[in-house]
């Protein structure tokens, strides 16, 4: 499974859900589902576990889905205690599990990629139900119940990265768009705006 | 010098904090604040109270209660802003989010009280005020009772502002009676 399709599937199934993301999943989960409801962790590698612990626990009745990276939750790998303690049971949260640092640019290797079990790390924790998927098609199958299920509930999505762009060592022609630094501000307030209306 | 002289009491910062329609805490312990998180884990307060495992997450769970229409307070110590200064850079500057912290001064010496902290010998003291006027964030320093009444003004100046906060507490707050 491509990061691409598993975050296509997200949006096919996301309904009216509050979605945080981060990383390679917020650029292509912003692809398939645009900017509804959405608050994107960046620049802050790491947010996106804490900025939807704190939605859901404001809004109980609304499902918030994460969508993580992998190194992003290392990062932040006692989030997934700080989750459990506050067991949110509208708090879907997944993980990009590709492997890398800056997919499709340079596909620099997460530390112990090839061991780690996210969601054995996840069962650990105390998470509700903890599940892992490669497969696209059994993705699909699986979420509408996954969703429906009572949270915290955590889910691995195991991709393969696209191939590196940057390579023998040229930087020209590409930056950071100027709303990476802005757009986690915008989505809130935007989002903060939407929640005040209903 | 007595150091009761400048320990606020738990449950007047409580009462501060419930009049400024405070309604989550985010937290990692503050030494310093020692009777204050133990009233809010009494439950007794109204107060909901959630424990993070990081600095960082006491920010941004902070944030995303922020977005969802909530009213939170960070409490943390002195050691723990310095550790998560990239998470009030990302969600409190740059996004824009009312996020105030109460920040205990963990180090302190009791001859520090009553004096400006820039004399403190403990670096982690002298820090705070400097970084605070770096990044641009308002602070309140609770340096003796009564200090706490200015706390629901500060915290909605901050929510009017749409800018992260700090609130000092410089001595270990007392415990009631």
């Amino acid at each position: 499974m491509k990061t691409a399709q598993a975050c296509q599937i997200l949006a096919r199934h996301r309904g009216d859900s509050i979605v945080v993301s981060t990383m390679t999943g917020m650029a292509e989960f912003f692809k398939a589902s645009g900017g509804i409801k959405t608050v994107s962790s960046v620049p802050l590698m790491g947010g996106a576990a804490g900025l939807g612990l704190g939605l859901a626990l404001a809004q109980p009745e609304t499902q918030v889905i994460v969508i993580d990276g992998d190194s992003s939750l290392l990062m932040q790998l006692g989030s997934l205690a700080t989750v459990v303690d506050a067991a949110p049971k509208n708090y879907i949260h997944c993980v990009i599990r590709n492997g890398v640092n800056f997919e499709g640019l340079a596909n620099l290797p997460m530390p112990a990629a090839d061991q780690l079990s996210f969601k054995g790390l996840a069962t650990a924790a105390g998470y509700q139900s903890s599940h892992c998927f490669d497969d696209d098609a059994e993705f699909e199958v699986a979420l509408p119940s996954i969703l429906d299920s009572k949270g915290p509930v955590f889910v691995e999505l195991v991709t393969e990265p696209n191939p590196p762009s940057i390579v023998n060592g040229t930087n020209r022609g590409f930056q950071f768009p100027p709303n990476q630094f802005t757009r986690m501000g915008d989505e809130a307030r935007a989002l903060m705006a939407t929640l005040a209306g209903q | 010098m007595d150091l009761n002289d400048f320990s606020i009491p738990a449950s007047n910062i409580l009462k501060s904090m419930q009049e400024a329609r405070i309604d989550f805490v985010t937290t990692v312990p503050d030494f310093i604040q020692l009777s204050v998180h133990a009233q809010l884990e009494s439950g007794d307060t109204g107060i909901k109270y959630v424990r993070c495992t990081t600095e960082e997450q006491a920010t941004t769970t902070a944030a995303g209660l922020i977005i969802g229409g909530k009213r939170p307070l960070t409490i943390i110590q002195n050691q723990g802003f310095l550790a998560c200064i990239n998470a009030v850079r990302g969600a409190g500057l740059d996004a824009g989010l009312p996020i105030v912290y109460m920040i205990g001064q963990f180090g302190r010496e009791d001859e520090n009280q009553g004096q400006d902290t820039a004399s403190s010998g403990r670096r982690v003291v002298r820090l705070m005020e400097p970084l605070l006027e770096t990044m641009g964030m308002a602070c309140l320093k609770l340096d003796a009772p009564g200090d706490e009444g200015k706390i629901p003004k500060f915290y909605q100046a901050a929510v009017d502002a749409m800018v992260p906060a700090a609130i000092l507490v410089g001595a270990r707050t007392a415990w009631d009676a």
